[in-house]
């Protein structure tokens, strides 16, 4: 036998790597961090500071998105702006991941009462269309970022409680799990150390995709006047301050609005190619 | 020989929704009322056709399925004589029962799927030191495992592997070693070797005989390959429906069986000599094995059986000692 080690994570790089189209994903998400990251360098201007003279200027070289009805230059808000979205959409995924996949392996692997329980609350949820349930939940917890972010972690939960449930109910019926409970391992082992590893592929693709779909809700929610304000440059929330100026200065709008697209469409291609490489039926 | 198991009356019932509105489930009797002692260090073969309980009942004494009824008693061999050694297994609760089964082990029948995908060899053969000698360090474990690879054939290189990557043969010594690492003095082999083809079943029955000398490890031996049991066993359980039919010696089971059951299926494997294959008397059985949940009345083999009479149908049959050693359940066990 040659003395190669492949392992999952090995086989699963290897199948990602024919995944053309998500690997373009990638880098542009990743150019994106790095924006995010580097704004403060990369900004050609303060994205905070109004500066009446320069207002509602269309693009040109010196400001690249042209300036809003305040002179602030759109391109620096647009960069800072990838940093609130990109966080709104990480703090409040993970929050749902980890809250629903705790809640989605106990369910499965307990079963009964409980999962009875978890399950008809996440039917509940489920039931609501998903900016409704936001616009509730921040309707009730208040406006701001931080509510938002709750907002979506609350709504997301129950779509990873379900998958999560769904593979381990899958992973409880296997020889090994029979194996390591006749082994007197405790419950508690087998749902994180046994149960969870096999749930993570599909967690990976439903945490990526929700990202998409959280900043998309999130810019939603702005946009109503429901979630960041101004002078947050969340790409939502300057859509909104553009709107009225539309006919006028769409430039206003569109550079926002490809933001937006950009990174929910590259988030979503993303996923679609996780998908592809860590489903073993193809 | 020193009595290791003894099992009583054992019961293990499945209910099974009936497709009739507001009838009570009926009962899958799998494991109805097994009686018999297993010595320690021997190897017990349990045999059977399909869906006749075998595997049922080494998972209910083994406690993995909890008992309809019965007792397993178990008599812990390191114990002095004078002592009270005995533990009823079906009577402990969860927790010590937990700790009483590092005593207990079982080998699975599918190699490949009773060891998790997402494992290094390593981190597998080493979970049950893991669970049970929570004093060790990783280094001490390490070495445990790897000295448990070399003894039952894997290399050395193989630690960080995963399970994917080896055949099926291989992948049972990664669960024989798993079984063995804490020194169990019982293993219920379900099957252990029926998914591995002739050549590689060889070579894991010898590595499991090679195991139980060095370590005086007691054996159940689940199979329906009577050539592997003939093997490998010291004493050979018949199970049929649930029920005992025959427990003997292998010599006795093979060469002077009384049970029409038993000699239907010894009758059923091959002999390799043509001209003994064709010379032999047969002794085939017909029909089907009856519904487990409706079985007949009487005897539960008397739908098949040559010499079944109306006695048959009317009365259970007890379990008989007709010579030392030899327990057969029928009626007419003289005439045949």
């Amino acid at each position: 036998m040659e003395n190669k080690q492949i392992s999952p994570f090995t086989l699963f790089l290897l199948r990602f790597k024919k995944q053309k189209p998500a690997i373009l994903a990638l880098i542009i998400l990743l150019l994106i961090l790095a924006i995010a990251i580097f704004a403060p360098l990369l900004a050609p201007y303060d994205y905070t500071t109004p500066n009446y003279s320069n207002r509602l200027l269309s693009p040109s070289f010196s400001h690249f998105a042209g300036t809003d009805n305040t002179g602030r230059d759109v391109f620096s808000r647009l960069l800072f702006g990838a940093r609130v979205s990109l966080s709104i959409g990480f703090i409040s995924v993970t929050m749902g991941m980890v809250v629903g996949t705790v809640l989605g392996i106990i369910a499965g692997f307990v079963g009964g009462v409980f999962d009875s329980i978890v399950m008809r609350i996440a039917d509940v949820l489920f039931a609501f269309p998903s900016i409704l349930l936001a616009i509730g939940i921040v309707a009730v917890l208040g406006q701001g970022i931080v509510n938002v972010i709750l907002a979506i972690a609350i709504f997301s939960s129950p779509v990873f409680a379900r998958i999560v449930r769904g593979s381990t109910l899958a992973i409880r019926n296997t020889q090994y799990i029979k194996a390591a409970e006749t082994m007197g391992a405790s419950k508690r082992r087998i749902m994180f150390i046994h149960i969870f590893p096999g749930t993570i592929s599909s967690i990976l693709v439903y945490f990526t995709m929700r990202i998409g779909t959280s900043i998309l809700t999130a810019a939603g929610l702005s946009y109503l006047g429901l979630g960041a304000k101004e002078p947050s440059p969340e790409w939502g929330a300057m859509l909104a301050s553009g709107r009225d100026l539309m006919y006028g200065h769409p430039y206003l709008t569109i550079f926002p609005g490809i933001a937006i697209f950009i990174t929910v469409l590259s988030f979503n291609i993303l996923g679609d190619g996780l998908r592809s490489a860590l489903d073993p039926k193809d | 020989m020193k009595k290791i198991l003894e099992v009583k009356n054992l019961k293990k019932h499945f209910l099974i929704p009936n497709p009739k509105l507001f009838a009570p489930d009926e009962a899958l009797k799998a494991v109805n009322d097994v009686t018999f002692d297993v010595y320690a260090g021997e190897t017990l073969g349990i045999v059977g056709e399909s869906g006749c309980g075998k595997s049922t009942l080494g998972r209910t004494i083994l406690q993995v399925l909890k008992p309809t009824g019965g007792d397993v008693i178990y008599h812990q061999p390191d114990v002095d004589n004078h002592l009270d050694d005995s533990i009823n297994l079906s009577e402990l609760k969860k927790k010590d029962l937990i700790i009483a089964r590092k005593e207990m082990q079982i080998i699975f029948q599918d190699p490949l799927a009773s060891l998790n995908p997402r494992m290094t060899i390593g981190e597998i053969i080493g979970e049950p030191l893991l669970l049970y000698r929570k004093h060790m360090n990783k280094k001490e474990r390490e070495e445990e495992v790897l000295q448990w690879m070399e003894r039952v054939g894997l290399l050395r290189g193989m630690y960080n592997r995963y399970p994917h990557e080896f055949s099926g043969g291989q992948c049972q010594r990664i669960g024989i070693a798993r079984a063995m690492i804490l020194g169990p003095k019982i293993i219920v082999c379900d099957e252990a070797v029926s998914a591995l083809d002739v050549s590689i079943q060889a070579q894991v029955v010898n590595l499991l005989q090679s195991l139980q000398q060095k370590f005086n490890t007691t054996f159940l031996f689940i199979s329906h390959d009577l050539s592997v049991v003939r093997y490998i066993s010291d004493r050979i359980l018949v199970l049929y429906l649930g029920k005992v039919m025959e427990i003997a010696s292998k010599d006795q089971i093979y060469n002077t069986s009384r049970h029409p059951y038993t000699k239907a299926l010894i009758s059923a494997v091959p002999i390799p000599n043509p001209k003994l294959e064709r010379e032999r008397e047969r002794f085939d059985l017909k029909g089907e094995i009856p519904s487990q949940i409706h079985p007949p009345s009487g005897c539960v083999f008397r739908t098949r059986c040559p010499y079944a009479d109306d006695l048959c149908s009317q009365k259970t049959p007890q379990t008989e000692e007709v010579e030392p050693g030899h327990f057969i359940s029928c009626h007419h066990w003289k005439k045949h």
